[in-house]
């Protein structure tokens, strides 16, 4: 803009201000997922230690919604690790050209493809959490409930699964290559 | 303002706005979690320990794990702002050394690594709190209070290596 020599390459389809949309996907992916698991770990955890003063055998099996939790965060950390390593920085500098390396249009798929996986994280860890802790207060004190609980916890990962997918196609779809001077 | 600078769309002024801003969130958010699991678990501890102070020991793993978080926090905060280069005078004119996609990395490198923490704090505070507590009526819970606790660590470290990824991209570098 001012005493720069070299010729910059930026335009409409890549602008420069386009590896903001992608990075913020990439890390709303990691971070709403993170929340939602956090939810389910502190919600069923709570259940867990309240369950455990009066039937300690059954400590053990009751971790499991505590470890599905755990897996949301990781769908979470998939999709931000897949999505952040596609953000290329522009080529050139110092005495060349400098031509970017990253569209617009696939910033705002890894943007949409960050949110869906975060966001979907985030609900598959709530309902983790609620479901968990009540389930394993239950089953406590009936101890057939122990198969109904695990099947409603898979339902409410299988949220999280869902995201996971969407995000995983929205980051793929190709974005083009930028114009170079 | 100078117009013998050397900004460019590639290298605004603002860059480095987004990258100490990344920086600050990740070491305030993360401290924040940090603070959050070290008093709900301390209260839990403080409430045990009336009863049985002989667990007390045992019972302050929780605030270990919490401050651990904090730590995430301090690395990735560490590691972004010295990544982040002033621009060098040169015969009266700047030249900037930090590109704008730079700065985009670094700030979603810190925040990513900030709510993580704060993730990570919150669950271990809450769990912390409720398991000390039930620890004291009941000692086998141990074991199962600190699996729970390793699983919300875990939040934690997701956060520290994505932030750590993704601040080590490369960012390029500004023309002249």
């Amino acid at each position: 803009m001012n005493a720069a020599m070299v010729a910059e390459n930026f335009g409409e389809a890549c602008p420069a201000s386009a590896p903001f949309f992608g990075y913020m996907g990439a890390a709303a992916a990691l971070i709403f997922a993170n929340l939602g698991a956090a939810y389910g770990t502190a919600k069923s955890g709570v259940g867990i230690c309240s369950m455990g003063v009066m039937h300690p055998g059954l400590i053990m099996k009751s971790i499991i919604p505590v470890v599905m939790a755990g897996v949301i965060g990781i769908y979470g950390f998939i999709i931000a690790v897949v999505v952040g390593t596609k953000i290329k920085e522009p080529v050139g500098g110092g005495s060349q050209a400098v031509t970017p390396q990253y569209t617009l249009f696939s910033a705002f798929g890894h943007l949409g493809s960050g949110l869906t996986g975060g966001l979907s994280g985030l609900a598959a860890g709530m309902a983790i959490g609620i479901v968990g802790d009540a389930g394993v207060r239950a089953t406590a004190q009936q101890p057939k409930l122990f198969v109904g609980m695990i099947l409603i916890l898979i339902f409410a990962e299988a949220l999280g699964l869902y995201g996971l997918i969407v995000a995983l196609i929205m980051s793929s779809s190709g974005g083009g290559s930028c114009p170079s001077a | 303002m100078s117009s013998t600078d050397f900004y460019s769309y590639a290298c605004p002024a603002g860059a480095p706005f987004f990258g100490y801003f990344g920086a600050a969130s990740a070491m305030a958010l993360a401290n924040l979690g940090a603070a959050y699991g070290t008093a709900k678990a301390g209260a839990g501890i403080s409430g045990m320990g009336v009863t049985r102070p002989d667990l007390v020991m045992k019972a302050l793993i929780p605030v270990v794990m919490a401050g651990v978080v904090g730590i995430y926090g301090l690395i990735i905060a560490v590691i972004i702002s010295t990544k982040i280069r002033a621009p060098v005078l040169v015969s009266g004119s700047y030249k900037p050394q930090y590109t704008i996609f730079g700065g985009a990395a670094h700030m979603a490198s810190g925040l990513a690594g900030g709510f993580s923490g704060l993730a990570a704090g919150i669950a271990i505070g809450i769990v912390g709190d409720i398991g000390t507590r039930a620890l004291g009526q009941q000692p086998k819970l141990f074991v199962g209070m600190i699996l729970i606790l390793i699983f919300a660590e875990a939040l934690g470290l997701y956060g520290l290596i994505v932030a750590l990824i993704f601040s080590a991209s490369p960012i390029g570098s500004c023309p002249e």
